[in-house]
């Protein structure tokens, strides 16, 4: 019995030896990936950011504003952190891994609309972005609420289980074998390619403003703490295509929500669901996002609107 | 809890520490630690469903014993026929219920009634068929006097609920299973690490074939409309890799699991896809099932005994009965019946038994003869499955409709699949060289510990490098 588990012993050493090599190879190889996924991580943890702009938000923050336009207008250093597919809480956690790298920003454009307050509670969509990070301290301390198991976090491989050509790319990068070339952000921004596709919006029946008490607090605290470090904040609900628009059943309640809250700390909040970008839909890839041409036009608008407010102390 | 979950990777050696390790010198103790654990795995998908279990076990281990103790045969009977009525009640109740009352409505529908009808949001108990036959398989035998009833209730219970059978089998026998838990076990070296090796097969048969293939399979079966031909073929045959890897990798699991702790389970899976017909086919897939129809309902109905036409009635009888065990969805009896048709001109020509060796005995590989033999079977058991994996019967006549077009000779949608081709033609490759052992990994003839440990990292890295996400087990449904 005892050679037995020896044995196992000995083996499960040998292999955990091995796969913390592999882990070391494919988180390497991934944080050098060329890609938007890691990419944008990695830019974070590098800690060069430092932006006076800093755009939060889910995948219609990443999509919507464009960094270079806000550049141009408002000349100040500009970077989009939106995280695709998630909530605010995981846009919480995101903001708080940039801030742990970077200095504060001046200004704070949140993106906020239906979907923002919801109750997802785990990394889902592209959930392989965040594994090659996940022992950076912050993270590793956050990421249980999102999903992750401690074995996950603290063991090597693990959490590659399931993401077999995230390892095989990882490796292959690692190793030079291979060195892949895919989409990448321009300052945090990713833009949609593509014409508008009515499918997305013939299949929604009906959109609700969802929240969930934890995630509501959890959104009123961000905003507290914003108020706290001086940083000045923008609630900006980012165009929607009419026709997904007239099927959210409480946008007053929505809208009256945001106000609300954007009062309480005297900040701003910027409804652009109504604007004329709104009713062509030649702007859209679908329902809920801007194309590229879209994204720049709402982009340029908004910049030219924050001008105009003298939200950010003159150069 | 699943097997291919990274909770059971935590709750096993746990287990297996305690029960080798700390209470080793005491069967009582280890057997409470068995029940409790098993308990305790069956509870972590839901506990509410835990005390159906109990009721079910105290309810046979209850029935058992009365049987045992009637005066007359008329009191036997009665405490024979309660248990069954329950059993089958409750399984009728959680997983026909809905089905047969909306079959009912449907047929008064067509006759020109408009019934009002009510359908229950049940949720299914998991592994609610696989215990509850276990109960009935100890019930019969007791009543047909094959054995004693279990007077320990906690020998009993382990028996029911042993963990590594509890959710998808196999599903034992009193006759098999309760002699091992009744007695000392002891430690086996040789046992134990044979048992790691059937897990580990077990996994890479789950994680990297049938995960894998699950992708695919859904995509393919979901539209099949707009596939060609060459495509929704591959996708029934991938689903044939899907199911073999899912059920026969979650039974390694299970038996590599038991035999840590010292005890054997009925084997459940030998290689079925190397049989020259559906009756050897049938002897090698859910071989605890096969045999559990064919010992308490096929050979009771007096079997390949007496004439033709009762010969045909009990063949439907059994296939149809399978079919429908499996579910309660027209697709299944479909499933059993189309069985059921392969399988009578073997058995009406008496050549239901010609093939009961192994394939090319002592032979490195088939004649021409056997390998035409094994493929005609293969496709004949893939159009079987395009019924078990559609949504209804209609479904599976047009994807079997679009399968019978030109197209079929053009190249299949397979890009970002061809890891799995080789997948499954590894597959393959080890179960043919390995055939006439337990399991794939069976490498315990290798004189080299070095090499018998490379194998082990491969296999493992095969699962980080070529794992599909993880799925849950098909059978858990059943």
């Amino acid at each position: 019995m005892k050679k037995f588990l020896l044995n196992v012993l000995l083996f499960s050493l040998i292999f955990a030896i091995f796969a913390f090599f592999i882990d070391f190879a494919v988180n390497k190889g991934l944080s050098s990936m060329k890609d938007y996924r890691f990419q944008r991580w990695n830019e974070i943890k590098d800690g060069k950011i430092n932006a006076d702009i800093l755009i939060n938000g889910n995948s219609r923050a990443m999509s919507h504003f464009v960094p270079s336009e806000f550049d141009a207008v408002l000349n100040y250093k500009t970077y989009n952190l939106g995280f695709g597919g998630h909530p605010f809480n995981a846009q919480y956690l995101k903001y708080g891994y940039y801030i742990n790298y970077n200095k504060k920003p001046q200004l704070l454009i949140q993106n906020v609309d239906f979907i923002t307050l919801t109750d997802i509670f785990i990394i889902g969509h592209e959930r392989e972005q965040i594994l090659p990070f996940v022992y950076d301290d912050y993270l590793q301390q956050h990421l249980l609420h999102f999903g992750f198991s401690k074995i996950e976090l603290y063991l090597p491989l693990i959490r590659y289980f399931g993401y077999q050509q995230v390892i095989k790319n990882g490796m292959f990068e690692f190793l030079t074998l291979k060195h892949y070339n895919n989409k990448m952000a321009v300052q945090g921004f990713i833009p949609e390619k593509g014409n508008w596709n009515p499918t997305e919006l013939n299949k929604i029946e009906n959109l609700e403003f969802s929240r969930d008490s934890f995630t509501v607090n959890l959104f009123d605290k961000y905003l507290s703490e914003l108020k706290n470090d001086n940083i000045e904040v923008v609630l900006v609900n980012s165009p929607v295509y009419y026709k997904a628009t007239e099927k959210l059943l409480d946008r007053e309640v929505m809208n009256e929500f945001y106000k609300k809250i954007a009062r309480k700390y005297n900040f701003t909040y910027l409804d652009y669901t109504s604007d004329s970008l709104c009713f062509d839909s030649t702007m859209f890839v679908m329902a809920v996002h801007l194309n590229e041409f879209g994204a720049k036009k709402f982009s340029h608008k908004l910049a030219i609107d924050l001008k105009k407010m003298e939200l950010l102390k003159n150069k | 809890m699943l097997f291919n979950s990274f909770d059971f990777a935590i709750f096993l050696p746990i287990v297996f520490v305690l029960y080798w390790f700390v209470i080793n010198r005491n069967l009582k103790f280890q057997n409470i630690l068995l029940l409790v654990s098993s308990y305790y795995f069956y509870g972590s998908w839901n506990w509410h469903f835990l005390f159906l279990l109990i009721f079910s076990t105290g309810l046979d281990y209850f029935t058992g014993l009365k049987m045992a103790d009637s005066p007359n045969q008329k009191i036997k009977k009665f405490w024979f026929w309660l248990s069954v009525c329950i059993n089958l009640g409750f399984l009728g109740v959680f997983k026909y219920y809905n089905f047969f009352i909306t079959s009912f409505a449907e047929a008064l529908t067509q006759v020109g009634f408009q019934p009002h009808y009510t359908t229950l949001q049940i949720i299914l108990p998991v592994g609610i068929s696989f215990y509850t036959f276990h109960g009935l398989s100890y019930v019969i035998d007791i009543y047909n006097d094959r054995i004693k009833p279990e007077r320990s209730f906690i020998n009993y219970s382990v028996f029911v609920s042993f963990f590594p059978l509890l959710v998808a089998g196999p599903i034992e026998r009193a006759t098999h299973l309760l002699p091992q838990i009744i007695k000392k076990r002891e430690f086996e070296y040789d046992k134990a690490v044979d048992g790691l090796r059937q897990i580990l097969w077990g996994l890479f048969k789950k994680i990297v074939i049938a995960d894998n293939c699950a992708g695919f399979v859904n995509q393919v079966f979901t539209d099949y409309q707009n596939q060609s031909a060459s495509t929704l073929l591959l996708g029934a045959v991938f689903f044939a890799f899907q199911i073999y890897g899912d059920f026969s990798g979650y039974s390694d699991i299970a038996l590599g699991t038991a035999r840590l702790f010292g005890i054997e389970l009925l084997r459940n899976f030998a290689f079925p896809y190397f049989s020259r017909d559906i009756a050897e086919f049938w002897r090698r897939w859910h071989i605890s099932l096969s045999s559990w129809f064919r010992d308490y309902l096929y050979i009771p109905l007096g079997g390949s005994m007496g004439g033709v036409g009762m010969k045909i009635r009990n063949t439907f009888i059994i296939f149809l009965v399978s079919g429908f065990w499996h579910g309660a969805n027209w697709t299944y009896i479909i499933w059993g019946a189309y069985n059921a048709f392969l399988f009578l001109p073997l058995m009406l020509t008496k050549k239901n038994r010609k093939n009961t060796d192994t394939i090319a005995e002592g032979k490195l590989f088939p004649g021409l003869r056997e390998l035409s033999e094994v493929l005609i079977t293969f496709i004949l058991v893939v159009f079987g499955w395009i019924f078990f994996r559609s949504e209804s019967v209609s479904d599976a006549f047009s994807y079997i409709k679009g399968i019978f077009n030109l197209n079929i000779f053009s190249m299949p949608q397979l890009s970002g699949y061809y890891g799995l081709l080789l997948s499954i033609i590894v597959l393959i490759l080890v179960e043919w060289f390995q055939r006439f052992k337990q399991h794939g990994l069976e490498v315990s003839q290798m004189k080299s510990k070095t090499l018998r440990w490379v194998t082990y990292f491969c296999v493992i890295l095969l699962l980080f490098f070529f794992g599909g996400k993880s799925e849950t087990f098909i059978y858990f449904q059943f």
